[in-house]
């Protein structure tokens, strides 16, 4: 009975690593709330993610390689321009049309001209533009059935 | 005259030198009885590109520098614009609708994975960005072009270098 156990145990134990060995794994993941908009990875393993809640306020969230919150901030008709783990720089239109510059500190800036509105890209936030992956893994939205919310879970490639 | 001659003779070299210097050059083409809506650049002279067949199923194929086909998968049903999420020269990842949202990851040898995460299932690209562009169509060296044949009713997947 005992060599049974084992043999069964041992089965698992093979196949389990199997998996993890030729799938890709999952790292973390952030709440995606009712729906993601845009994502755009910084090329080092964090990203930066519109989402929204289910009343429709949208908001902008800032993650690092690990998942940990580097700036979140509340957006209306907002579009990600570019990420990096640097910097962040969006369009919102939230208090006026205006192009947002943060820092790897969540310090921002912002900058806007009285007599113009900056949109960023053109229609960037009715259809995004996404960046889905860098080099050591990608990102990809989940539906969570269970509390039918979204989640963008972090991949890593191996 | 003759210096006429000479002057437009040397005109017509240098325009056609230029002409040569600056065309693209076609490298390899793909052609299917699909419609290609869909190309991402593998940043190393391959891509892959998503088709959609005359039955209105997908079609993913994934091609190294040389136009050789590395990986094409079986069609899938459910056919969304940006089915490919990602593609390198090492990796292709994208969405299958096989039974349901479904992320494949394919490695160099062809090999194809699910990508799997508990309690729900994965579709990749946000919902909104699926109807945006999301082909990447060029590299360091060239592009691609998706071209079609109006007569034969069959698009192409065409690699050009730059030079």
């Amino acid at each position: 009975m005992k060599n049974f156990t084992f043999i069964v145990w041992l089965c698992i134990a093979v196949t389990a690593s199997c998996i993890k060995i030729s799938a890709a794994t999952e790292e973390w993941s952030v709440d995606g709330q009712q729906m993601i908009y845009q994502v755009a990875a910084d090329g080092k393993g964090g990203c930066v993610l519109i989402r929204s809640e289910t009343n429709s306020v949208f908001s902008i969230l800032w993650v690092d390689k690990k998942g940990a919150e580097i700036y979140e901030a509340v957006v209306s008709n907002a579009s990600i321009i570019s990420c990096s783990n640097k910097q962040l720089v969006y369009s919102d239109n939230l208090n006026d049309s205006e192009i947002v510059q943060v820092d790897s500190k969540g310090g921002t800036t912002k900058i806007s001209k009285p007599d113009e509105e900056a949109y960023g890209s053109y229609l960037g936030n009715m259809m995004p533009s996404t960046v889905m992956s860098d080099k050591k893994g990608f990102f990809a939205v989940k539906m969570d059935v269970l509390i039918s919310r979204q989640q963008l879970v972090r991949f890593s490639n191996k | 005259m003759k210096k006429l001659y000479k002057k437009t003779l040397v005109a017509a070299l240098i325009s056609l030198s230029v002409l040569f210097v600056f065309a693209a050059t076609e490298k390899w083409r793909y052609t299917a009885p699909m419609i290609f809506v869909q190309v991402v650049a593998d940043g190393n002279g391959g891509c892959s590109a998503a088709g959609l067949d005359t039955n209105g199923l997908a079609n993913i194929f994934w091609f190294d520098n040389k136009g050789d086909i590395k990986y094409s998968s079986a069609p899938n049903p459910g056919f969304i614009s940006g089915i490919i999420q990602s593609c390198s020269k090492k990796q292709l990842v994208y969405m299958s609708m096989i039974p349901m949202p479904l992320l494949v990851q394919v490695n160099k040898k062809g090999d194809e994975k699910p990508v799997v995460s508990l309690g729900g299932f994965l579709y990749g690209r946000p919902l909104p960005a699926m109807i945006a562009n999301t082909s990447v169509f060029t590299d360091n060296k060239g592009f691609f072009v998706i071209n079609v044949n109006t007569n034969a009713k069959t698009t192409a997947v065409v690699r050009y270098t730059y030079k």
